[in-house]
């Protein structure tokens, strides 16, 4: 212990300092050591650097600079040499130092050398040392800290990953230390580095987005917020990264569902529209006729007293027969079958079943064949959907005078694509849209309410599948749809025929 | 300058039992043998090109209803009022449907009346007779004008 008994070390008079300057120096809890530049010896010490060379009892005979070192890590007896004369020549020098105390114990600390002037001929060193452990720990835990986050985050001078978390790596597919040292515009996907290039050159701190490469050269979407930063004389650019794909997924999910919802909504509205005024219109007439009823009963004109009831009567059918199919129309996804395999070739006959009587009234020919596929989906409706194409297929036969009717199907990769092809009137290619809405029919005598097709739609739809026509508005038409195929199933025979 | 005189008027109706409707009520006032009746909104067009080469009588009034077949009552209205040699031609949109959003649209499209069609005998048969009354003066205007010419 430094103190003013013979104990003290040789510098350690009273001519080299007052009793107050001694209790300063004991108070002080950084170790301070005068040492000799040319053996590296101490010559004195205060009472934390005593407590540190003897652990606070004994005192060692002439210690030096080596005795405290821990020789394992980063101690070079040269370097701390040089070092001491440096400081002896009047240069200030500041190292990290590893230090062992007596107990084995060791720590890091900051070493600073300053000359001792006014000692005399002999040069002398002023050793101060601080214990910079609390230091390191907060380092550590802010390494914890950075390793914790989400983030990717890159500490960044002159381009090159000077530091960065192991998020940083786990983002780029590459470990922690393969990107220390990285260039970081490589991390960047070639049609993003215009962007992120004018970011940093004009030292943007705000968030924005762009596309990043990994490693291996894939390509993802990143959200990135950088800060240029003045740290010990360099500007360093502290860039943290998140990984957008997610994000981008959840998005576009999300304007998918928008989009289908708006489309929706309006369907609906453009519904409630049509409906409104296609079931006004046999009102409109059944009033109607009933007026003109009267006057005609007054009249004594028979045949349009008949002509009246005649169209009232059928105002009234084509009102409840709107209203039945509206029905349908509105139950479509709502009330029916679970999804199975469908064999169409089963579907077919079922339709082909029901429009028997009016296939056979029109004289049409209507040809299945045997090797359609399997489709997944609700039975009962895809009849419906066969059903009525064939009605409409026959309905349009126009003075064909031989009326034909055929369903196919062809296989497209996952899907199958159907069709119900007719020799009938056709349609013009500027109606084939429109065919498929709501109450529309493109001759206003034909017979049926026009929910037909809009039925079919929707329950194509409904499939996951789409419907569309193609016809030359001439030489029949062909409506085709696609559904979804179960692959690999095998239709089952035509009637008639042994199951093997 | 094209004249505006002419005994014919332009009926586009789908519904055949409200084209009777209103044929017989115009026919009950002595008017209905200058009505040409089309069924959708591309034989109206058609009959309109066909009077633009005087192959047949040019309409002094156009009668439309809005849900047509083919092409959209709409539609015809815009052609019509967006052609220099119909556009003066009159156009009362005769329809079921009360929605605002039709009758803006087809105000938008220079409409000249927008009338609905009243689901009562004796209103529709009022609103004819109008209709009527609104032709002949159309004619009257019409033959005013011609010294003029």
């Amino acid at each position: 212990m430094l103190g003013d008994s013979a104990e003290r070390l040789a510098v350690g008079n009273p001519a080299h300092g007052s009793q107050l300057a001694r209790a300063m120096l004991d108070a002080v809890e950084d170790a301070v050591f005068l040492c000799d530049p040319r053996d590296g010896s101490v010559l004195d010490a205060n009472r934390a650097g005593c407590r540190l060379l003897n652990g606070g009892s004994e005192r060692p005979g002439k210690p030096s600079i080596s005795d405290w070192s821990a020789r394992s890590e980063g101690y070079n007896a040269a370097r701390a040499h040089e070092s001491l004369l440096r400081a002896a020549g009047g240069q200030v020098e500041r190292l990290s130092w590893r230090v062992q105390r007596t107990d084995g114990s060791r720590f890091w600390a900051e070493l600073r050398l300053v000359s001792a002037e006014g000692t005399g001929d002999v040069p002398r060193v002023i050793a101060i040392l601080r214990d910079t452990t609390e230091l390191e720990t907060s380092e550590e835990r802010q390494r914890a800290i950075a390793d914790a986050t989400f983030e990717g985050i890159a500490i960044v001078h002159e381009g090159r990953i000077l530091d960065a978390n192991e998020q940083l790596g786990a983002l780029y597919g590459a470990s922690r230390a393969t990107l220390i040292g990285h260039s970081m515009i490589e991390l960047v996907a070639p049609e993003s580095r215009e962007l992120v290039e004018a970011r940093i050159e004009q030292r943007l701190d705000g968030a924005y987005e762009h596309l990043a490469r990994r490693l291996d050269g894939s390509v993802f979407p990143v959200e990135v917020r950088a800060r240029s930063v003045l740290l010990g004389g360099r500007t360093l650019r502290i860039t943290a990264i998140r990984d957008m794909t997610d994000h981008k997924r959840v998005e576009l999910e999300r304007e998918r569902l928008i989009h289908e919802l708006t489309g929706r909504n309006a369907e609906m509205e453009q519904f409630t529209y049509t409906v409104s005024h296609d079931l006004k219109s046999p009102l409109v007439t059944i009033n109607g006729f009933l007026g003109a009823l009267e006057r005609d009963l007054c009249d004594g004109d028979g045949e349009r007293v008949q002509s009246d009831l005649n169209r009232i009567r059928s105002a009234s059918a084509k009102m409840s027969a709107l209203l039945d199919n509206l029905l349908e129309l509105s139950r479509v996804g709502r009330i029916g079958g679970a999804f199975q395999a469908v064999p169409l070739n089963v579907v077919a006959r079922e339709a082909e079943e029901l429009v028997a009587g009016f296939l056979g009234k029109g004289k049409v020919q209507l040809t299945i064949p045997h090797d359609l596929p399997v489709v997944r989906g609700d039975h009962g409706r895809l009849v419906q959907v066969l059903q009525n194409l064939f009605e409409n297929a026959a309905k349009y036969m126009g003075s064909q005078p031989q009326p034909q009717i055929e369903l196919g199907a062809r296989v497209e990769g996952e899907d199958c694509v159907c069709f119900v092809r007719d020799n009938g009137i056709g349609i013009e290619p500027r109606y084939a849209e429109r065919i498929f809405g709501l109450f529309e029919k493109l001759d206003p005598r034909s017979a049926g309410t026009g929910l037909g097709l809009a039925l079919v739609r929707r329950i194509i739809e409904f499939h996951g599948g789409r419907i569309w026509v193609e016809s030359d508005g001439r030489t029949g038409s062909t409506f085709l749809f696609r559904l979804p195929r179960v692959a690999g199933a095998t239709p089952p025979p035509p009637e008639g025929t042994t199951q093997p | 300058m094209i004249s505006l005189r002419s005994d014919c008027v332009l009926y586009v109706e789908d519904d055949p039992d409200h084209a009777e409707l209103v044929l017989r009520t115009l026919e009950r006032s002595g008017k209905k043998s200058g009505v040409v009746h089309v069924e959708d909104g591309a034989a109206a067009l058609e009959y309109l090109g066909r009077s633009e080469r005087s192959e047949v009588p040019r309409p002094c009034l156009i009668l439309l209803d809005l849900r047509l077949p083919k092409i959209d009552g709409i539609e015809v209205l815009r052609k019509v009022k967006t052609s220099p040699d119909l556009a003066n031609i009159p156009v009362v949109v005769l329809t079921t449907s009360a929605s605002s959003q039709d009758v803006s649209r087809a105000y938008a499209c220079n409409a000249n009346s927008y009338l609905v069609k009243p689901d009562d005998f004796a209103s529709l048969d009022s609103l004819v007779q109008e209709l009527g009354q609104y032709w002949l003066d159309l004619n009257r205007i019409a033959l005013a004008e011609q010294p003029l010419r």
